[in-house]
């Protein structure tokens, strides 16, 4: 399942970058995460809670920056494990940063979800309108911080 | 534990059940009333239709405590003694089964449909079982089947 | 399942009292039928459970010309589909009815449990905030009426709180020269639809030719039902022809948001959409002008 969105903070480039690679700052804007640990250079593993309607799940996700381009990209692959054994996931993300302005960046993320478990059974439909209002809700976070 | 009491086939049963047994669970394992399946597992495929009060239910995602106080009625409770219900006789007659799984669920439905619509429509039988699904025979000879009970043969039946 | 703790509430006193003590441990339990499945799957494990099945003061179907439509949430789907009051007032909750899950289902299933479990793809919800639904949510203390197009406001998310159950439905009294109509597009009869489109409009009474009012809400197509209402003011108090409705349709066209998956991309459940806009509005056209 592929998740996209596209949005723009008013922050320089430069400072968006170094805010998307501190784990435990991002870790604070993502929706439902409890924790953040550093496990190894470029490993983190947090604990991320989420709800669909009646349904609540709780997440141990391992996250690696796999590849950074310095106020361009950032790449991260990862694993999740519901701790119910409702599902487990698996990500690749792309992280794309571009300068509109000087005080304004352009994000773009493009993330391949494969979900398998029970979780799985509720479909794309789901679990993208879900990743979009997650989604939102992180931008809007990001922003917040920055400000 | 909780207590209910209920009417199987028209015996009374009183007994203390676990909250988390679905309906089918009780009448095929508790019960020993095999007819009454699980397909799916999700109310979609029919097997599990049973009638509650006269009305065809999927026993598999009810639970048994909610039909406390309840007539329950399965395809063992059909027959009367030797006489087999008109639904049963048709499907012999039109050979409307294969592997016979899908079977009880198909009859419990069509004669709840029927004791509501007496001469449906080939249409109105189809849409009334859409909710049992068969993997065997293609459904032709079960909606034959269903189109032949005499509505004037009912009155016997219920 | 796992182990859990049941009640049967008599009344809605009783229901709203135990959910006040359990709080988020205690799940209500209507029909089950989508909740007795998500549990036999341990989606959702509650440690209590709350049967309001049983409330028989919430089974009711009523109408007056003053107050409208008035459906208990405990009334089940087959109850809505053989009433002979609602076949006469509002046919396309009737029709509606008729593809919705199976027989056998709608003989259980409640229309308070559809409301609150707010599926993206729910059949009653369209319908009913196409024709202007309230719906009442009763808790220990008092209760509220909210719109329904208020109450549901995200995938599987309303505004119902841990505390209360919704107890009524209330539609306003069918206006003279008003028509709607529900159509699904889905494969097989049962399935959840891939898109669907409620449609209801009221004529002006003077000028058979000019829309009053419309409500157009589409299910399954988006994350959860709603109206587009940039399309409605395309035909609100204006003479209803071809070019205002297509434009509408592009209206929904360009505002709905479906998300591709097996039933077909994105592009393909917009286009669905836009038709089948353009053909309910035409028909609930027709229905208006035949009263």
């Amino acid at each position: 399942m592929l998740i996209s969105e596209t949005f723009s903070v008013a922050i320089p480039i430069k400072i968006l970058y170094e805010f998307l690679l501190d784990a435990k700052q991002v870790g604070l804007c993502i929706p439902g995460c409890e924790s953040v640990e550093i496990v190894g250079e470029n490993e983190y593993d947090s604990i991320i809670k989420a709800k669909v309607g009646i349904i609540s799940t709780k997440f141990k996700v391992r996250t690696l920056i796999e590849e950074t381009v310095p106020n361009r990209l950032i790449r991260t692959v990862g694993h999740g494990k519901e701790q119910r054994n409702l599902g487990q996931f698996k990500q690749k993300t792309e992280i794309k940063l571009k300068s509109l302005s000087e005080n304004e960046t352009e994000v773009s993320y493009q993330s391949e979800v494969s979900i398998v478990g029970r979780l799985a059974t509720f479909g794309d439909r789901i679990m993208k309108s879900k990743a979009k209002t997650l989604g939102k809700e992180f931008a809007d976070a990001v922003k917040s911080k920055l400000k | 534990m909780e207590r209910m009491s209920l009417t199987v086939n028209g015996e009374t049963i009183e007994t203390q059940i676990n909250p988390g047994t679905t309906l089918q669970k009780f009448l095929h394992d508790t019960l020993g009333l095999t007819g009454t399946k699980e397909g799916c597992g999700e109310g979609l495929c029919g097997c599990c239709t049973v009638r509650v009060d006269g009305k065809a239910v999927k026993s598999c995602i009810i639970l048994a405590l909610q039909v406390n106080g309840k007539s329950v009625q399965t395809i063992e409770g059909l027959a009367k003694g030797e006489t087999l219900d008109p639904v049963q006789e048709a499907f012999l007659d039109h050979g409307a089964f294969q592997c016979g799984y899908c079977t009880p669920g198909m009859i419990m439905t069509s004669r709840s449909f029927l004791d509501e619509n007496p001469a449906p429509s080939e249409k109105e039988i189809r849409y009334a079982l859409s909710g049992n699904l068969c993997r065997c025979t293609g459904y032709h000879k079960i909606v034959k089947a269903v189109l032949s009970v005499d509505p004037k043969k009912e009155i016997v039946a219920k | 399942m796992n182990n859990f703790e049941y009640f049967a509430a008599s009344d809605v006193k009783e229901a709203c009292s135990l959910l006040s003590r359990y709080g988020e441990e205690a799940k209500v339990l209507a029909g089950g039928q989508s909740l007795v499945s998500m549990m036999k799957q341990r989606l959702v494990m509650p440690s209590y459970l709350i049967d309001v099945k049983g409330i028989l003061e919430l089974d009711y179907i009523r109408y007056d010309e003053k107050e409208g439509l008035k459906i208990g949430a405990s009334t089940t789907h087959r109850s809505i589909e053989k009433s002979p009051l609602i076949r006469e007032k509002f046919p396309m909750l009737s029709d509606m009815e008729l593809n919705l899950a199976s027989m056998a289902v709608r003989n259980w299933a409640t229309v308070g449990g559809n409301l609150c479990g707010a599926d993206p793809a729910s059949d009653l919800a369209p319908c009913l905030m196409a024709l202007g639904a309230q719906v009442t949510l009763a808790c220990a203390s008092g209760e509220r009426m909210v719109l329904l197009e208020d109450f549901i406001f995200d995938s599987f998310e309303t505004m119902l709180r841990e505390d209360e159950i919704m107890t009524q439905i209330q539609v306003p009294a069918k206006a003279a020269r008003s028509g709607g109509i529900y159509t699904k597009f889905a494969r097989r009869a049962t399935d959840l639809g891939i898109a669907s489109v409620a449609a209801h409009l009221t004529l002006d009474e003077s000028d058979p030719d000019m829309c009053k009012d419309i409500r157009i809400v589409l299910g399954a197509v988006d994350t959860y039902p709603h109206r587009y209402k940039r399309a409605e003011d395309l035909i609100k108090k204006k003479k209803i022809n071809d070019a205002v409705i297509e434009k509408a349709a592009q209206a929904v066209f360009e505002d709905c948001q479906p998300t591709s998956d097996t039933n077909g991309t994105e592009e393909y459940k917009r286009e669905i959409a836009r038709v089948l806009v353009i053909r309910n509005i035409k028909e609930a056209i027709a229905r208006a002008r035949s009263l």
